[in-house]
């Protein structure tokens, strides 16, 4: 099999230091689009002509200079790569998938995958299933449903190979003769325990393994978070089992509410501590324990369907008369603690900063301040999961 | 820097005053950031073509070299000129290794020559990650190519790593050997901007000769007659491991000091003979082609070939390691028109396994991750078979590599593309019209050495005026009765070895009565074993105790036991007996099996027939044996893997020295 020569270079741009992901992908489109180049033709250019090409930023153009010292090392680890395997997958690549690129666009789409497994698993119909790693029973018989429909239907289950709800999406896609797709907080040479144990499914071509960051790199809080993103943007439906109100999983909503990406959330069930209800609250949809939509309304549940109908209507009424925007905060924080953050991207309030909203709730005696790092706003009287 | 310049730095750090012109060309381009393929014969200073940029280069230069015993000669000179030069390969502690590999990460170390084995290893491939390489060069570039025949998988790493770096890095790979059509193909792999620089082939202090014979036996007559005529040291290269053997044994009956080596030899024999032959302390060495690639001797006189080889390639690459001194050297090929051609035939023929072979490789890895021995035991084939056909599925991209640590593990692919077998089909071919050249070798009336050249790609190298053609000189064989006898008589009295000596046992080194397929042995052990012949006959015994005498002497043993047989009956036990009765050593029945075993036989591979028969023995009695030497007789000796567990047994139970005595020791798997 002949290597793509270019690896190294891609390996150098995709994890340069100093550029963000948004900057480094302008820069490859100049490069590769506009001007027609080879990254190793540009990375033979002098800092001059490079300058020309696309401008940088003096510790942008720093760090460019620097990486090019590191060509013969990041050859040694190209080779190591090519030899055991391992895919690399650039942005510009037909095998790159297109819905990560749709999804994520040049904001923060990774410009470089690492790839075991089939590859062709990255251009299937996939289906997102999060959670978090202590989820419940409930949780867990929801994903193991999910999962199985998907495979049925012949779509990929994508997850992120943390315990608990992610764990059992792939397990139960592969058990019930699907396909998975695991996407890694971590470099891919860090996973060799994980190939050894998914070896018959890999090599059958059930199970793809991806990651974007460097291949040496550990398991890292921040790189997880990182991923969460990379799993949204795979998959073109979106399913949470359970969230806490804070950690991966809501985090990765949040993210994904942000970018007006549909994801269901399954309906807790009564007496269920989670944070799937103001998940719900806030945009996402609520399905039941099948993962079908829910169809009749508790009246618990008509609560958050009135919100989320509130959600949809004209965003005027906010600016016009605060009172009432004020009690939709407050009708909102009955479910629980939010940030300031939340309840804007919740609200469509886009004449509000966090900073301005932080400053009127606390303010307001109905509402007082849960300290943490970012700030919460609760209702003075709020009592959790109580339906108005 | 230009040529002056760089002239006098030469003169400063290696004392020379100037380069030659094709050194300079080469020298020129690698500073200037370029990628060269510098073919040129060995003996001109293709060296200095690296190891001076090597100096001048900012970082360290990679060196890729398998000739480890170059390689340690090369450091030690540049070390005396006080160039900072390191050596890491297996034959050093690994302490030491780490060592260099620090230094050389902090950039301590100006070139730096290892094996392309260590490719393999991840301690080197995350060690080199943290170096500042200048350069890297590929010695003996002809291993690169699938036609050049020494084609080594381990090459393919360093051809993906330079196809990995960047352009404009300098890059050099040197070859004494390659064909119009490897060049090309080095040039294809490595990539377009490689510039190749051709020197010039002839080699005129080697005086080539071919000499036909019409049967074995002249072969035997001609080296009794011509070794002693020549300037000490040479190499004799023969077809076969036995034939090492064989050659070795009847010029040691002739009163030549010889040695016989091949793979069979273990890593500490292959090592003394080695460093006894560079200390020119054997009138010649008797070896398969595996001697050679990693000895640097300038002063070898004569290299004989008794078999044919597979090449022109091969034959040149193997004679070129005569007279680098540049002094006169004798290069001769023996040769029987009527048989020599079925040995490399049969080689290039069984060089790949069958498709189905290949296909069960594949079944077995794709369903767990293992390493080769676990390949093995999951397909019962043979080591070798097994080795060829990895490497086969790595080269076609259907398995992938997996470095763990120190072991290696084999990743099914599962974008595999089919297993492409017309690629050994068409590799076949090639071989095969290769073979058909240096079979037109023997036969041309011109000169031998532009014959070689021509085919080498050098086509203007004209007559070298001292080969048997050019000077009509010929080397004939004509024997006398004599001779003849001594042969016969040397025949008669010729037993092979049974290298079973390890560290760990009290086993010595055994006999044998005969070769199983090479005498009528064979024949006889297989009527009595598998055709109801009953017992083995006794000019069987005779020929054994002729056997034991020769090796054994008069040394005294306590007690003689035999192998418990696995299908055979009471042959071996009846026949000690006769043995028993005959030296005067008592016999006894106590070594038996503790557990069945299977004909070993059955299985392919060292590793499945050491677990057949580990553990499996136990005395009855353990103090027959405990301060005693023991006798141990079996009736076949094939891969050894039996008589060395019982050896082994013994020596835990206590016994002083064990012996084995057998009566035939097979030639590669002919029962």
């Amino acid at each position: 099999m002949n290597a793509n020569t270019e690896n190294a270079y891609w390996m150098a741009i995709a994890h340069l230091s100093g550029l963000t992901t948004e900057r480094t992908n302008q820069l490859l489109s100049v490069i590769l689009k506009e001007k027609g180049l080879l990254l190793s033709e540009y990375f033979t250019l002098s800092s001059s002509e490079r300058q020309e090409i696309f401008p940088l930023q003096p510790k942008e153009a720093a760090a460019m200079d620097k990486v090019q010292e590191d060509f013969p090392r990041l050859a040694f680890l190209a080779e190591q790569l090519h030899n055991e395997g391992y895919r690399l997958i650039p942005i510009n690549s037909p095998d790159f998938p297109a819905a990560l690129k749709s999804n994520l666009k040049v904001k923060s789409c990774p410009p470089l995958l690492y790839a075991k497994g089939k590859i062709e698993l990255l251009h299937g119909e996939a289906v997102a299933i999060v959670g978090s790693r202590k989820a419940g029973n409930a949780a867990l018989a929801f994903t193991d449903k999910v999962a199985a429909k998907c495979a049925s239907e012949g779509k990929v289950v994508v997850s992120g190979y943390a315990k608990g709800v992610d764990q059992q999406a792939m397990d139960s896609a592969l058990a019930a003769g699907g396909k998975s797709i695991i996407v890694l907080p971590q470099g891919i040479l860090t996973f060799q325990s994980g190939f050894k144990k998914h070896y018959e499914a890999i090599v059958n071509g059930k199970l793809l393994v991806i990651s974007t960051f460097f291949p040496k790199a550990g398991w890292e809080v921040g790189l997880a978070m990182a991923r969460n993103a990379y799993i949204y943007g795979q998959a073109t439906e979106i399913y949470a089992a359970e969230s806490d109100s804070k950690g991966g999983t809501w985090e990765g909503v949040m993210d994904g509410l942000k970018r007006q990406r549909k994801i269901y959330v399954r309906q807790p069930l009564k007496g269920e501590k989670n944070a799937n209800d103001r998940l719900i609250a806030m945009g996402a949809f609520a399905v039941d324990q099948e993962g079908n939509p829910v169809q009749s309304p508790t009246v618990y549940q008509k609560e958050t369907v009135s919100n989320v109908e509130i959600l949809s209507e004209e965003k005027q009424e906010f600016q016009a008369g605060k009172t009432d925007m004020l009690h939709e905060v407050l009708r909102l924080l009955q479910s629980g603690p939010l940030t300031a953050k939340e309840l804007i991207l919740a609200l469509k309030m886009p004449d509000w900063d966090v900073r301005k909203l932080g400053a009127a709730l606390k303010k307001n005696p109905q509402v007082r301040v849960v300290n943490g790092k970012p700030v919460k706003f609760a209702r003075n009287d709020s009592i959790l999961h109580l339906p108005v | 820097m230009n040529r002056q310049q760089a002239e006098i730095q030469l003169q400063r750090l290696f004392g020379f005053s100037s380069f030659h012109d094709l050194q300079w060309k080469v020298i020129e381009n690698l500073m200037a950031g370029r990628r060269v393929l510098f073919i040129e014969k060995t003996g001109f200073g293709k060296s200095l073509c690296f190891q001076f940029p090597a100096t001048q280069l900012d970082g360290v230069t990679i060196v890729f070299s398998p000739l480890i015993a170059l390689m340690r000669d090369q450091v030690r000179s540049m070390q005396k000129k006080g160039i900072r030069a390191a050596a890491i390969n297996s034959n050093q502690e690994p302490d030491e290794n780490r060592a260099i590999i620090e230094k050389a990460s902090q950039n301590k170390i100006d070139i730096l020559y290892i094996a392309p084995e260590r490719m393999e290893n991840a301690a080197w491939i995350t060690a080199a990650r943290q170096m500042k390489i200048a350069m890297v060069v590929i010695d003996e570039a002809h291993c690169i190519s699938m036609w050049g025949q020494s084609f080594r998988p381990n090459y393919r790493r360093i051809v993906d790593l330079v196809r990995f770096l960047p352009t404009n890095f300098p890059v050099l790979a040197t070859t004494a050997t390659a064909t119009p059509r490897v060049e090309e193909d080095i040039l294809r792999q490595v990539g377009g901007q490689l510039i190749p620089i051709r020197g010039q082939l002839m080699r005129n202090n080697l005086r080539l000769f071919v000499v036909q014979v019409a049967s074995e036996d002249e072969k035997f007559y001609w080296l009794a007659r011509y070794i002693p005529s020549f300037r000490k040291t040479g190499i004799v290269y023969t077809g076969t491991q036995v034939e090492t053997d064989v050659f070795s044994n009847w010029l040691q009956f002739l009163g030549i000091n010889s040695a016989a080596y091949s793979a069979r030899l273990d890593s500490d024999s292959r090592v003394r003979v080695e460093s006894d032959f560079i200390a020119s302390r054997f009138d010649c060495v008797v070896s398969t082609n595996a001697l050679g690639m990693g000895i640097d001797k300038p002063d070898i006189r004569f290299i004989i070939h008794t078999q044919v080889p597979q090449s022109p390639i091969h034959y040149y690459q193997e004679i070129g390691r005569a007279g680098r001194d540049g002094e006169e050297s004798f290069v001769v090929l023996l040769y029987n028109p009527e048989t020599d051609d079925t040995l490399p035939r049969a080689f290039i023929d069984g060089s790949k396994p069958a498709a189905a072979t290949y296909q069960r490789v594949i079944k077995a890895t794709k369903r767990a991750l293992m390493g080769r021995n676990e390949i093995i035991r999951a397909t019962n084939l043979k080591q070798t078979t097994v080795g060829i056909i990895l490497a086969d599925l790595v080269e076609q991209g259907i398995l992938n590599v997996q470095q763990q640590g120190a072991s290696k593990k084999y990743f099914y692919n599962p974008d595999a593309p089919e297993l492409d077998y017309s690629a050994f089909d068409r590799l076949r071919d090639a071989q095969t019209a290769e073979l058909e050249r240096m079979l037109e070798y023997t036969e041309i009336q011109s000169c031998r050495m532009e014959y070689l050249c021509d085919y080498l790609g050098d086509a203007h190298s004209g007559n070298c005026g001292v080969c048997d053609n050019d000077r009509r000189e010929f080397m004939k064989v004509q024997p006398d009765e004599s001779i003849k006898l001594k042969l016969q008589e040397f025949r008669e009295t010729f037993f092979p070895l049974l290298e079973v000596e390890t560290q760990r046992s009290n086993i010595v080194n055994g006999v044998a009565a005969s070769y199983y397929g090479v005498s009528n042995v064979g024949a006889a052990l297989r009527h009595s074993k598998y055709e109801g012949g009953g017992d083995f006959p006794d000019w069987l015994l005779r020929l054994c105790l002729k056997a034991f005498r020769k090796h054994y002497g008069n040394l005294r043993f306590d007690v003689l036991l035999y192998v418990p047989p696995t299908e055979s009956g009471n042959l071996v036990r009846n026949f000690a007996e006769k043995i028993s009765k005959t030296l005067g050593v008592p016999l006894s029945h106590d070594l038996i099996k503790s557990a069945p075993t299977s004909p070993q036989k059955m299985f392919q591979s060292g590793i499945t027939k050491k677990e057949n028969v580990q553990g499996k023995f136990t005395l009855q009695d353990t103090r027959i044996v405990r301060g005693k030497r023991v006798l141990l007789f079996d009736d076949i000796f094939d891969s050894g893997v039996t008589i060395k567990e019982i050896g082994l047994y013994l020596t835990n139970q206590g016994a002083e020295m064990i012996a084995p005595l057998v009566i035939a020791r097979t030639v590669g798997g002919d029962i």
